[in-house]
């Protein structure tokens, strides 16, 4: 029980996926100028990214590798994606209508996003398991709303600041986490990855 | 027949600075900050996905007025990742050690929003040659803006270019620019300076 | 209904062709592809156990497998262990080449690894890798001194921790060798070498085993004694099998067993060791040829027999019979 946890911490924390990996950019760019917006995107994505690593690691070790079509991995685990969370805005929608008001907006944003590709192509190129790659997803998720958060964060207080105009916008942002992405260094090694 | 020839240049080349997909719309940032630790780095990605946006816009191009509108994403995202697939395999073939060095981010250029981003946008609504001439343009500014990215991290980073180094012995290279807030801080500052340069005109 | 079949039919079109340029591209490389990871093992096998002209592979897990080096003459040189372990950033993936008897680093390569570049990176540089040749694991990591013993390195200045996730691993390949060569020999494999030696050039003799000293008898005679000492070399300990006459005052026979650099240039260590027979004890260093390039080696066999001498001697006064 301890390495998906260890793998739970690395996805969170130290291999955060924004500030050690770049991936899931363009919400973090996009979606991060507001708290409550970065709270509803952050779960929309740990939500989307927990199942995405459930069923591409049921469809890889079960279909692709028996199979030996490792060389549709990535057109296969799109099309999961894709239909992934266009079945989850379905269920929302039907389930609680409250929920899909505050998350509903972000779901398609998803589906393109690297993050989740990126997700289940790493836990495909690791080798995990079934509990590991659940792990794995969740830990990504995690991660990337605490990245989200604390920039949005970050981003509400500049509102008032007097940025130098050239650097309004993307590259203040992308300053911060430039300085985020060196305070997170400050983690790694605190657990090992195998 | 000279206008029209004006027009293709101009598709050409506005992806080079005015329109630059990385400095100025902002998109496919995740691979331009992931590996442009070196030049020899930079320039296999450029490479990659001139290829990949090359090929996808000629054959969607060709084939999209045969694809009904309501499922051309999940047609555009399937002719993206054959050729996706394709550059990486072939990568993994002859280019073992780029292969190893680029990772996971030449499969995730399927997912890279320059490539789908065109498709929408550009190639969805014109013409095969104008298209193909943007692809061209497009993947040419973002070779420019990652290969600058490269220069930069790579002499800050390690004192070198291609592995050459260009400093004397006493250069202490300044790690962090090779490491992921190296990547974010040179792109701030790219981004921060072609805002400064358009601002200005 | 017919925009809906046409949607259905335009993708199925697209896919089938996608799969079929896919599987066609995928069978065409995949030799390559399966080519460049045999010859990346092979190089990386070839740099840690010289002069490797074969090799057999025994897969012993998903992360762990143990390439046995043969040379021209189909003799062992070395073992080859392809092992992952963790590091700082995550796997690191290590090809550990031992001497046959698997006591020692014969070198180290590295096959994969993320760390952070720069720092823990630098694992794959000459200059920490050379550190690994000769050890003998366990190694321990030695944080900013210089290693004085055979089973030290010094880590990386800002990477204690890779270094010591490689040394881990190292120590972890010999574990796992030492496992899996023992099942073969069941004894020390020294021992086993220079009992084969000696029923080679010495047929009636019996060999018998008190202490560390070896009695040679013949017909309940005793012809003289032996022993296995150890020199310090180049790069590696020199381990000799010593033969002596019953006063104790010459060398009867001599075998030099094991060393990295002794594997290297065995024929002229074996010439060497022949020209050493009759020699008077101790030896004096000024008296014998030098191999040429290899005289570092040559002193350490040279000490190893005057340890072996000196050993004997005092075992032999202390009435050992």
């Amino acid at each position: 029980m301890v390495r998906p946890l260890i793998i739970f911490i690395a996805a969170a924390i130290t291999n955060n996926f924004i500030l050690t990996y770049f991936l899931g950019l363009c919400p973090f760019l996009g979606v991060s100028a507001k708290v409550s917006s970065a709270i509803g995107m952050g779960f929309a994505a740990t939500f989307v990214m927990t199942m995405t690593a459930i069923i591409t690691n049921v469809v890889d070790h079960l279909i692709l590798r028996p199979l030996h079509l490792d060389f549709l991995q990535m057109i296969v685990f799109i099309f999961v994606i894709a239909v992934l969370v266009q079945f989850v805005e379905m269920v929302i929608k039907k389930a609680s209508p409250s929920l899909y008001k505050a998350l509903g907006i972000f779901l398609p944003l998803i589906t393109t996003n690297c993050i989740v590709l990126g997700l289940a192509l790493l836990g495909a190129m690791r080798n995990y398991n079934l509990i590991e790659n659940t792990f794995f997803g969740f830990g990504a998720g995690v991660g990337f709303t605490i990245a989200l958060l604390l920039i949005s964060g970050i981003r509400e207080e500049l509102e008032v600041r007097d940025v130098p105009k050239a650097l309004k916008g993307a590259p203040i942002t992308l300053l911060i986490a430039g300085l985020m992405a060196f305070a997170f260094m400050g983690f790694s090694g605190i657990i090992t990855l195998q | 027949m000279a206008s029209n020839n004006r027009n293709l240049g101009f598709e050409f080349f506005k992806g080079f600075f005015k329109e630059n997909p990385v400095l100025v719309q902002l998109l496919g940032l995740c691979s331009v900050l992931a590996v442009s630790n070196t030049v020899v780095n930079s320039i296999s990605m450029g490479i990659a996905v001139l290829f990949v946006l090359f090929f996808s816009s000629f054959v969607i191009g060709l084939v999209k007025d045969l694809i009904p509108s309501e499922v051309r994403i999940p047609a555009f995202i399937v002719v993206i990742a054959t050729f996706v697939t394709i550059a990486d395999l072939f990568l993994k073939a002859k280019f073992p050690d780029i292969s190893k060095a680029l990772g996971p981010y030449i499969p995730l250029i399927v997912v890279n929003c320059i490539i789908l981003g065109r498709q929408e946008a550009f190639t969805k609504k014109n013409k095969l040659l104008p298209s193909i001439m943007d692809a061209l343009g497009m993947s040419a500014g973002y070779l420019i803006a990652i290969l600058l990215m490269g220069i930069i991290r790579e002499i800050l980073g390690f004192g070198s270019i291609l592995g050459f180094r260009i400093f004397g012995s006493s250069f202490k290279p300044i790690l962090v620019m090779i490491l992921p807030p190296g990547a974010f801080l040179t792109l701030a500052m790219l981004i921060g300076f072609m805002n400064f340069i358009t601002r200005k005109e | 209904m017919r925009k809906e079949y046409r949607m259905i039919i335009v993708l199925t079109v697209i896919i089938a062709f996608a799969g079929s340029i896919l599987a066609y591209t995928y069978v065409s490389t995949q030799e390559a592809i399966q080519r460049n990871l045999d010859n990346s093992k092979k190089t990386a096998l070839l740099s840690v156990v010289k002069g490797t002209e074969s090799y057999e592979e025994q897969v012993i897990d998903d992360k762990t497998s143990i390439l046995t080096a043969k040379g021209s003459d189909g003799s062992v040189l070395g073992y080859g262990v392809m092992i992952t372990g963790g590091g700082f950033q995550g796997a690191i993936k290590l090809m550990v080449g031992f001497n046959p008897s698997g006591d020692t680093v014969l070198g180290i390569e590295v096959l994969e690894n993320v760390e952070t570049p720069g720092l823990g990176n630098r694992i794959v540089e000459d200059g920490f890798k050379k550190q690994f040749e000769g050890t003998t694991p366990p190694i321990e990591v030695l944080k900013g001194q210089k290693p004085e013993k055979k089973s030290q390195v010094q880590a990386i200045t800002g990477a204690t921790i890779s270094s010591k996730s490689v040394a881990a691993i190292v120590n972890n390949a010999q574990k796992v060798l030492k496992e899996n060569l023992s099942g073969e020999t069941g004894k020390d494999s020294l021992e086993v070498k220079v009992e084969g030696y000696l029923q080679k050039v010495m047929p009636g003799v019996r060999m018998e085993k008190r202490g560390s000293l070896y009695f040679l008898e013949e017909e309940g005679e005793i012809l003289g004694y032996g022993i296995i000492a150890r020199g310090l070399g180049y790069s590696d300990s020199v381990a000799v099998f010593l033969c002596v006459d019953t006063k104790v005052s010459r060398i009867e026979d001599l075998l030099v067993l094991d060393g990295s650099e002794v594997a290297v240039n065995r024929t002229k260590f074996e010439e060497f060791s022949q020209k050493l027979k009759g020699k008077a004890l101790p030896l004096n260093i000024k008296g014998v040829e030098v191999v040429t390039g290899a005289t570092v080696t040559q002193d350490a066999i040279i000490s190893a027999v005057n340890t072996g001498f000196e050993i004997l001697k005092k075992e032999i006064k202390n009435g050992i019979k």
